[in-house]
């Protein structure tokens, strides 16, 4: 039985110190790997966005009691008040089991001993341990206030995202470029920029909380809620709901990608690209799927549904209904195969070559459409 | 006195627990020690429910992933564990069950002022415990048990139930307060004045203020909690035009005073303990009383400290914290004021003062992690982590509930008149202790490092520390049953427990153990001694029991 309660008392005294130790050797650690991976990627070009690699996997490590860092200043802050603060408890803590532990020994109980008479109440020892406590909670105060500040105070410049936070899609980052949008599920930054996130919920109650920034904020449905930081430190960090939200809360979670000097804009374009066809993978692959579904979203978005069917009725134009690779005659007296370069040129020069028993009634839709969706469509017809 | 003790004997077979027999004279009882031991009973299995549904969360996060349940058993779980263990266990705990049975003892009255209004808060303290429990069988509720609005208007959980039975429980609450506030100004005896009155009796009366003051504002919150989800009256739901924040507010302007209905009697039960077992009077009696109605007071403006990542606005922010740091220095003073009294003092180490020691350590560590949550940009990165988790174990668990266990020690012998085994209930008092520190510190860790709170499923680094805590836990959990275990079997097993077993001034120890159905021997006038003045106490080697020198001498 002693044998285990030593065991216990041991972990207990194992892990105070553990943190003492955290508290003497800043967590620069993690920082200094992802630091250096950064570096060389800037001083390989090829390497150039290796940093940007999906999946992000490379998360940076923890010291003993607080995450990898991400931003500078209030990093530095919070770590300061919070090994300041522990260091300061840690003390007190050690000299109150010390003194109780000492009078406990001192005054126990024993053949011949008796209580002594001392005084019932002393009013500078009254005033000494109420200012004392009360000077160092000052300090404390204020120095939580002064660092609070400034991680609330956005600076005026800072870059907008929009964040919607949902108890079905989770965290959803939404970019600006001119008029077009863009939407992530993880949030993409600048390094050395400031970023101010907009966040509203669609739901219940979130919280937006990436420890490596030591920032938070409740999503509130309802209103709008604001949280802002400057990473300095290129890497990969979590980002967690930090309020209950319901059984999936634990799975709400994604990362915050903070890219090297030039990388943000690198990766934003490619993923601005990536929407006009939305069928690049990770790798800039065609997903063939994926474009045939565009295939039929063009075919009826832009109105070839109104003359062209899909069960071989004719209408004002033929049926695309086993079209492809059949041989067609046209009003001039030619034929020719349906293949990718007729599809193109019935799209953007109709009346070149009209089918025979149709009129010459097909608008031409050269400057509508781009290379890429003339692409998609071939895809499509060839499934017809 | 002789005579006294003469009566005493006599009155053996009609004490509060033999005068009367059967199902009928408990459930129709106006007598304020039954009640508190109706109180006990229900609390302690209320207890045993919510540490099992403890130990539940723990095996399932030895883990990543499923380990037991599904996430939404999970949810349920830990709403239910904490709902059980904040409204049935720890707010009743001392002022319910022990406060009851003690204040009139304690200020030489037969009974409560109000005996039946006494009954109906237990009658409604029993409906609103089965309305939460019934929660359970209609599927539970997953909102935790800070109910936040619009998830608790929107899912599709037990949620009226559970939000009816806390409804209950609060008018429980206020009518227990209002009943003691009224004793303690109408029973006190004659020579006893405020300033001579027992530190219980004070951190019951304070608690009560608390609770008549609070607790309305938990029921109206409730009510509208339940009409919002019945007819949608759109007070808290942003859909219906409503405010959360609004919510969070009226919430935490009850549960953070409330956080000092759990931790004020406590610590005056500790005090108690303290100055009586160190044969030493109470060193700073009247800075002790201040402290605690400060205390008490303060608690009522700190309830933004909650809401710091909320959206409250800055300014709001910087006000609570500022004022929660004004809330500290009570809490540090009255632990100063327990250290004090040590000195030169005479330290019996008996089970009740193992825990009172154990109590200063914990709270000590409570309230020094406390100083990370006050400090607002600490509270920022640590605010719904597991440092918040670790840190309100160490109050409400580490202070509230240790406190309780220390005090039913104390107070046992005499509510039962029988002694429980010493020896192991000393031992588990201190594996209680370490293991608590092994369940709770690796929790401290995991916050610091952003593990949020409530979540099912965790990044596997947290593993060895989730592990490490659940260790902690089923070792607590095991001693803790077997800490109960223990009192059980000295009904029948134990020792009869003397008048006075350790020696303490209040005159719950000047009357029989258990005392008789009006308390004192009717038609003696009751002899007050001097408060925490331990000089002319003996201790009689054949009993163990505690006299007074002069009585000691005329009996031989």
């Amino acid at each position: 039985m002693f044998r285990n309660l030593i065991t216990v008392l041991l972990f207990t005294v194992f892990a105070f110190a553990a943190g003492q130790v955290a508290t003497t050797q800043p967590a620069t650690a993690g920082t200094d790997e992802a630091a250096a991976a950064a570096k060389a990627d800037g001083e390989n070009p090829d390497a150039a966005d290796t940093a940007d690699a999906y999946p992000f996997t490379d998360l940076a490590p923890d010291s003993y009691w607080m995450p990898a860092k991400g931003t500078g200043d209030t990093t530095d802050h919070v770590d300061w008040m919070f090994y300041t603060i522990l260091g300061l408890a840690a003390f007190c803590f050690l000299a109150i089991s010390i003194v109780v532990l000492y009078l406990v020994w001192r005054y126990r109980h024993r053949d011949g001993h008796k209580a002594e008479s001392s005084a019932k109440n002393n009013p500078t020892l009254e005033v000494v341990w109420t200012v004392i406590p009360a000077i160092i909670c000052v300090f404390i105060f204020v120095g939580g206030w002064k660092g609070y500040l400034s991680m609330t105070t956005a600076p005026g410049d800072a870059m907008q995202i929009e964040v919607s936070a949902g108890v079905e899609s989770k965290w959803a980052f939404t970019y600006n470029k001119g008029e077009e949008t863009l939407e992530t599920a993880e949030l993409h930054v600048p390094v050395d920029r400031a970023v101010k996130l907009k966040m509203r919920s669609k739901d219940v109650v979130h919280s937006f909380s990436v420890p490596s920034f030591r920032k938070k904020q409740d999503v509130v449905p309802g209103r709008y809620s604001y949280l802002w930081f400057e990473a300095d430190t290129p890497g990969v960090y979590r980002v967690y709901c930090a309020e209950y939200c319901g059984d999936s809360h634990s799975q709400m979670k994604t990362q915050v990608v903070v890219h090297k000097s030039g990388g943000y804009e690198k990766w934003l374009n490619a993923e601005f690209k990536k929407g006009e066809t939305d069928c690049l993978n990770f790798e800039g692959q065609e997903q063939t799927d994926c474009f045939i579904a565009q295939g039929k979203e063009i075919y009826m978005a832009k109105g070839c549904i109104g003359c062209h069917t899909l069960d071989g009725v004719a209408g004002a134009g033929p049926s695309f209904k086993g079209i492809w690779g059949e041989t067609r005659e046209f009003t001039d007296g030619t034929s020719g195969v349906v293949d990718e370069d007729y599809i193109r040129e019935s799209i953007f020069e109709p009346m070149v070559k009209i089918r025979t028993g149709f009129g010459p009634v097909m608008p031409s839709f050269e400057g509508k459409l781009t290379d890429k969706d003339i692409d998609a469509l071939n895809n499509w017809l060839k499934t017809l | 006195m002789s005579s006294q003790a003469a009566t005493v004997d006599v009155l053996e077979d009609s004490n509060y627990l033999a005068i009367k027999r059967g199902f009928w004279s408990w459930f129709t009882t106006t007598d304020h020690k039954r009640i508190g031991i109706l109180y006990l009973m229900a609390i302690l299995m209320s207890f045993l429910l919510g540490g099992f549904f403890a130990l539940m969360i723990r095996a399932e996060l030895l883990l990543p992933g499923s380990q037991l349940v599904t996430a939404a058993t999970y949810s349920k779980l830990f709403t239910m564990h904490g709902a059980i263990m904040v409204f049935l266990v720890v707010i009743p705990g001392i002022p319910a069950a022990l406060g009851n049975f003690m204040v009139p003892l304690m200020l030489g009255a037969p009974s409560l002022a109000f005996p039946r209004l006494n009954l109906t808060s237990f009658y409604l303290y029993l409906s609103g415990a089965l309305l939460l429990i019934l929660s359970l069988f209609l599927g539970g509720v997953d909102t935790g048990w800070t109910l936040y609005t619009p998830h608790s208007t929107t899912t599709d959980t037990a949620v009226l139930s559970a939000v009816a039975g806390a409804f209950l429980l609060g008018f429980s609450s206020i009518f227990t307060g209002l009943n003691m506030i009224v004793t303690i100004h109408k029973f006190k005896p004659k020579g006893m004045s405020w300033f001579k009155t027992p530190i219980f009796v004070w951190g019951i009366y304070a608690t009560s203020v608390v609770h008549i003051l609070a607790t309305p504002v938990l029921g109206l919150t409730m009510a509208l909690l339940f009409l919002e989800r019945i007819v949608g009256i759109g007070i808290f739901d942003p859909a219906l035009g409503g405010d959360p924040l609004l919510f969070q507010h009226f919430f935490w302007f009850y549960a953070h005073p409330a956080v000092y209905i759990m931790v004020l009697p406590a610590m005056a039960a500790m005090t108690e303990i303290i100055t009586t077992f160190a044969k030493k009077t109470l060193f700073g009696y009247s800075y002790v009383v201040y402290s605690s109605i400060g205390l008490a007071l303060l608690s009522f403006l700190v309830w933004g400290h909650h809401m710091f990542v909320s959206g409250q606005s800055p300014l709001a922010n910087m006000i609570f914290s500022a004022l929660t740091f004004v809330a500290a220095i009570p809490s540090a003073v009255i632990m100063f004021h327990w250290i004090a009294t040590l000195y030169k003092s005479d330290i019996h180490l008996d089970s009740p003062m193992i825990y009172a020691l154990m109590f200063i350590l914990l709270f000590a560590i409570g309230a020094l992690t406390g100083i990370f949550l006050g400090a607002l940009n600490t509270s920022v990165h640590l605010h719904d982590t597991y440092f918040v988790v670790a840190y309100f174990h160490y109050t409400m668990m580490g202070a509230g509930l240790i406190g309780f266990f220390g005090a039913l020690h104390y107070w046992w012998p005499k509510m039962t008149g029988r002694m429980y085994a010493e020896k192991p209930a000393k031992i588990m008092a201190v594996i209680v202790f370490f293991s608590f520190n092994l369940a709770f510190i690796p929790q401290f860790v995991m916050g610091a490092r952003g593990m949020p709170r409530r979540n099912f499923d965790y990044d596997p680094r947290f593993e060895l520390l989730h592990q490490t805590s659940s260790l902690g836990a089923f070792i607590m959990g095991v001693t803790l049953f077997l800490i109960l275990l223990n009192l059980v079997i000295s009904l029948k097993a134990g020792k009869k427990a003397p008048a006075n077993p350790w020696g303490g001034t209040t005159l719950e120890w000047q009357t029989s153990s258990p005392p008789p159905l009006y308390n004192f021997p009717v038609g003696q006038p009751i002899r007050l001694p001097d408060l925490y003045e331990y000089e002319s106490l003996v201790q009689d080697n054949e009993t163990g029991g505690w006299s007074y020198k002069e009585d000691a001498a005329s009996e031989t």
